[in-house]
């Protein structure tokens, strides 16, 4: 067994060494799921078959059965975090949608929301313009007059790492986080080589300033993805997650995937449980995610009879993701 | 339709100038955004691109850009981000490309370079990656963004160009960063961040990485197959693109090889266009500038390369 876990360790080792990542590193806080009785949270789902849909319309209905209502966002400065992983005109199962983006954007400032601002700090491509350029998203900014702040070269400020899930001892983020009042993360449903799924709680590697953690930020892979994974959203707290499931990604994610229909758009104020249930979307279950299983009980629940399921049961929408078939990868993540 | 004439390019260089020092800061420098603190990297690239106009050149500016870089050195050699932000030290290339095309600071170019020289990307055997999840050469050392961390495509061709500017082309680890620049080509042509492959799938190239690794490429370098798929790659996407990182470093790596499209100013002057007055506009401008002397190569210490071909 020691040598099993040497071995182990050697390899992720390793692999950081060549610009991959160290999958686990959680210790014993991972693979079993907190008690989770003292946190309840609401998920919507929202049934959505295409980007032509009333999408404000039913992020709007989702945000009021979740409870929330203008008096939330009004007068207040609105951030939302769209997974912008890398520019391609012709994967729209890469990116959050353009059309997902602009209708949150449109919900909050009906609401009276003082500001909305666009922000993202891409990991794979240091040029934002060129990146919303590709994506379509620069056009609908202009469009609607939406602000983008480009996270990877923002002012930045350090906190201390006080969740401690990975050895950082402090964590540098873009001054813009601070400014905010609400920040809504926005990720695409997709599977992730390493983390197992990349949704809202993964999303927020792409808050982390690249001129501090590098392209990829590759600081973050050598300190274990679940491990970051929980440390950022411990010290950022986003108020919101809004997935775009609408077209998601199976197979090679969070790049290479391929495209599948799902057509859902999943929100809620607990990033935790918004994961858990996208999760189950995917047919997945949240406690084989490490990152998830490990934030169950302190950042929020994961188990079904704890979260309170609204809009479209998950029974009617779920679909099978298929995950990247790779012996030695499978190895790595157990 | 060519390209635009002399007096367009006059008309736009001439305003990106006058709004790139309108930018700058009392202290000296630039800021990634309008009245935000000086950072080392649109500093260095503000002073490049000025440094790069045939046209009255802001010397005074370019002077105080080099002194700003330079009070920015840490006692080890390096620079980082900004003065809050002494770590990481990617940036320490740049102010050694500036301090070398203005000609001063020679003692903090050698203590920079020297720091240079000590940084090393983490490296993985290959027997320790038997599916070949990574798809490139993981033992050439090459330089990473973070210390501690892998070596990726930027930051290693800024030191091979800073290290070369400063002397040091012949050094093995400036040479083996030009095989790792050559080993990270993507399958069908041109560069990206760094990860050419991953679990057997090709990434996709990207138009600045693609520039820069021609510019790293260009310094005495046969012309090969590597670099005419890179210009035809950068030849195809180039006219669709108007972001001023992208555009920029991808004309500057063509000009590097001679390979500049004929409609290069028209595309420049566009993306002028959608970065003048942004608050943000900085480095995008300076991007611009430099790229519109055609002869940006020349800055980090490459001559024309059509004798090589």
């Amino acid at each position: 067994m020691g040598d099993v876990i040497k071995t182990h360790i050697k390899r992720r080792q390793f692999l950081t060494g060549a610009g991959l990542v160290a999958t686990g590193g959680l210790g014993a806080t991972a693979w079993r799921t907190r008690d989770e009785r003292g946190l309840r949270a609401d998920v919507f789902i929202a049934r959505a078959d295409s980007y032509e849909a009333d999408l404000a319309g039913l992020i709007g209905d989702g945000l009021e059965t979740l409870g929330l209502d203008p008096k939330w966002v009004h007068d207040k400065s609105v951030l939302l975090k769209p997974n912008l992983v890398e520019p391609s005109r012709d994967a729209p199962q890469i990116n959050t949608h353009p059309a997902v983006v602009r209708a949150a954007a449109e919900v909050f400032r009906c609401w009276g929301a003082r500001e909305v601002v666009v922000a993202e700090g891409q990991g794979h491509c240091r040029d934002s313009d060129y990146v919303l350029e590709q994506s379509g998203l620069g056009r609908v900014l202009r469009e609607d007059k939406l602000a983008f702040l480009d996270l990877n070269h923002d002012e930045v400020h350090t906190v201390r790492n006080r969740s401690r899930f990975t050895a950082l001892p402090t964590l540098t983020l873009p001054l813009a986080l601070k400014r905010a009042d609400v920040i809504v993360s926005m990720p695409k449903m997709k599977t992730h080589h390493w983390a197992g799924v990349t949704l809202s709680m993964k999303n927020l590697f792409g808050v982390m300033p690249g001129i501090v953690y590098g392209w990829p930020k590759n600081v973050l892979h050598h300190a274990g993805i679940p491990g970051s994974i929980l440390d950022i959203n411990a010290a950022v707290r986003p108020h919101l997650a809004i997935v775009d499931g609408i077209i998601a990604m199976e197979g090679d994610g969070p790049i290479m995937g391929t495209p599948l229909v799902a057509g859902v758009l999943v929100m809620g104020t607990n990033p935790t449980a918004v994961d858990a249930t996208a999760a189950r979307l995917m047919k997945i279950e949240p406690v084989s995610i490490e990152y998830l299983a490990a934030a169950s009980g302190i950042l929020g629940p994961i188990a079904e009879h704890h979260i309170s399921q609204r809009g479209e049961p998950i029974g009617r929408l779920a679909r099978r993701f298929r995950r990247l078939e790779d012996t030695q990868f499978a190895n790595m993540r157990q | 339709m060519s390209g635009q004439s002399d007096d367009d390019d006059r008309h736009w260089t001439i305003a990106a100038r006058d709004e790139l020092l309108r930018l700058r800061e009392r202290d000296g420098g630039w800021g990634y955004q309008r009245a935000t603190a000086s950072c080392v990297e649109p500093t260095a690239l503000a002073a490049l691109a000025l440094r790069s106009s045939a046209r009255e050149p802001a010397g005074e500016a370019v002077r105080e850009a080099a002194d700003w870089l330079a009070s920015e050195q840490q006692p080890d050699g390096s620079l980082g981000v900004s003065r809050s932000q002494p770590a990481p030290g990617w940036m320490t290339p740049y102010a050694i490309l500036v301090w070398t095309a203005v000609g001063v600071h020679f003692d903090r170019t050698r203590r920079a370079s020297e720091w240079l020289l000590r940084q090393k990307g983490t490296t993985m055997a290959p027997a320790d990656d038997p599916g070949r999840i990574a798809g490139h050469d993981t033992t050439l050392v090459g330089w990473p963004w973070v210390a501690d961390t892998h070596s990726w495509l930027e930051p290693t061709v800024l030191a091979v160009l800073a290290l070369e500017s400063s002397g040091f082309e012949k050094h093995p680890r400036v040479q083996e960063g030009l095989r790792l620049i050559v080993d990270r080509e993507v399958e069908g042509g041109g560069w990206n961040y760094g990860n050419k492959a991953v679990f057997g799938r090709a990434l996709r190239p990207q138009p600045a990485p693609t520039g820069l690794a021609l510019l790293a490429l260009s310094g005495g370098r046969p012309r090969d197959r590597a670099i005419d798929r890179a210009i035809d790659y950068l030849r195809r996407v180039l006219p669709d693109v108007r972001a001023s990182a992208s555009l920029g470093w991808g004309l500057v790596g063509l000009d590097a090889w001679e390979a500049r499209p004929r409609e290069g100013g028209l595309w420049l002057s566009e993306a002028f266009a959608t970065v003048s007055g942004r608050r943000d506009a900085a480095p995008r401008l300076a991007m611009l500038l430099l790229a519109s002397s055609g002869t940006a190569f020349a800055l980090f210490g490459r001559r024309s390369a059509s004798r090589e071909s």
